[in-house]
């Protein structure tokens, strides 16, 4: 456990929390307005322009949709993101960092990342992925052993500022959804493909993460997949 | 303290007097030289009082946003024009963050701007280096230069979009921002940029108009 670090203490360089707070603000309110119908003529107008057929586009940009969600790795590949419910744009980009974070760190870890059991992954999160994150640890880890995890965390980081928020900048659980998108990315990465839904319970700065297992349920409709009938 | 200003003032002054496209001599950068340590050093202060944190996940975050956009937009120019409008939007925002925390002599002019946009705010936030360059003659324009760019930290410019995109338009958004916010309506732009082969990150500041403060003709005070 402790020789697959996710380390919670920035190891090569800093920048003020400010500018992470920003940034997920705008990453919010840039998917949320797409919501918005002044917005939506605009993509319209947009989904003209993106004619994924006739833009070249970049090598890394279409081929490998692998990092969407695989409901949403539907057979209407062209239309892409924009057919996606804004805040799954969030969920996604979430999705993303928690990713690309682990793999960040296995780089510089020893790669002996297999045996870790569900147990093991969940307990990165809690422990590096949030300290690396948000700056603590949670505060309580429930399970029922049947793959259900529960993520409890009374003083969220990103959560701070949201009861002086205006009514127009969304509800509090909009900022729930980026870091439910990363939990996702880092279990996902570690072997453990789940759901994980964060709500905000019982008030703003505190937070509760539901994870569920995917494996438990994908194996079971796998065997019922198979069986000929 | 309050000697601080009037004599980054000066010192910005006789900097702007006597800079042209010619390198400067030694002697009279001095005065300009001995600020820049004192401003950098405020800007280390603020740096190490803030909360900080780790800045591959702030270069991941920027990532997933600036890829987000790379999907929507089918031309990378709009990319840019997105990133600056996004900037532009947190700058208004920053400014009071920075204003508030950062202890920085004020501007007292726009040519005093650029140093403290160099040495404090790329310190305080970005917890990097950058330098003053190439301050134009009448003092409307310089650039801003550093070497090291937390954002793109992971990036790498696929080849179709090396000569479109400048993955981190966001910053000139932000500096156009939090500027506008201080009465100087400005222009800024990249004009290098590490990640399309460059030797440095340069960012060009031109000032459009200095804007007046007025009451709103509505006030109802």
């Amino acid at each position: 456990m402790d020789s697959q670090v996710v380390p919670g203490v920035p190891t090569r360089g800093a920048v003020d929390s400010t500018v992470l707070d920003f940034l997920l603000m705008e990453l919010v309110a840039e998917s949320v307005s797409e919501a918005f119908p002044m917005r939506t003529t605009l993509t319209a107008k947009r989904g003209v322009d993106v004619d994924r057929t006739s833009v070249p586009l970049p090598q890394w940009h279409a081929p490998n949709r692998a990092w969407m969600k695989p409901e949403s790795a539907e057979p209407n590949q062209s239309s892409g993101t924009a057919e996606m419910p804004p805040l799954q744009r969030v969920e996604e980009a979430g999705f993303y960092v928690g990713e690309r974070l682990v793999r960040k760190e296995s780089e510089r870890a020893s790669p002996e990342q297999t045996g870790m059991t569900e147990l093991d992954a969940l307990k990165v999160v809690c422990r590096d992925i949030w300290r690396t994150v948000f700056g603590k640890q949670v505060d309580s880890l429930k399970t029922n052993h049947r793959g259900v995890y529960v993520i409890f965390d009374a003083s969220f980081r990103w959560l701070r500022y949201v009861h002086e928020m205006p009514d127009s900048i969304g509800t509090p659980s909009w900022y729930c959804i980026f870091p439910a998108g990363l939990i996702r990315g880092v279990l996902t990465e570690l072997g453990y493909p789940c759901a994980v839904q964060g709500v905000c319970e019982p008030a703003p700065p505190s937070v509760v993460f539901t994870v569920r297992m995917l494996s438990a349920s994908a194996s079971e409709s796998a065997t019922m997949l198979s069986d000929p009938p | 303290m309050s000697e601080a200003p009037r004599e980054r003032l000066q010192a910005s002054q006789t900097e702007r007097n006597s800079s042209e496209k010619v390198p400067r001599p030694v002697a009279t950068s001095a005065g300009a030289a001995a600020n820049a340590a004192a401003l950098s050093k405020i800007g280390e202060q603020a740096f190490q009082r803030g909360e900080l944190v780790n800045s591959e996940l702030a270069a991941l975050t920027y990532g997933a946003l600036v890829r987000q956009l790379v999907l929507d937009y089918a031309h990378p120019q709009q990319v840019n024009e997105q990133l600056d409008r996004i900037g532009y939007n947190i700058g208004l925002r920053l400014v009071d963050d920075f204003l508030a925390r950062s202890a920085a002599p004020p501007c007292r002019s726009f040519a005093a701007s650029a140093e403290i946009i160099a040495r404090v705010a790329f310190r305080m936030y970005l917890g990097v280096n950058a330098k003053v360059a190439h301050i134009a003659s009448d003092g409307s324009e310089y650039s801003i230069l550093f070497d090291s760019n937390p954002l793109a930290e992971f990036a790498e410019l696929p080849e179709p979009m090396k000569g479109s995109l400048w993955y981190s338009n966001v910053i000139c958004g932000v500096i156009r921002g939090a500027l506008e916010m201080v009465q100087y309506s400005v222009q800024a732009r990249f004009e290098r940029d590490i990640l399309r082969g460059d030797d440095c990150n340069e960012i060009r500041v031109s000032l459009v108009r200095e804007l007046e403060e007025r009451v709103p003709t509505d006030n109802e005070i």
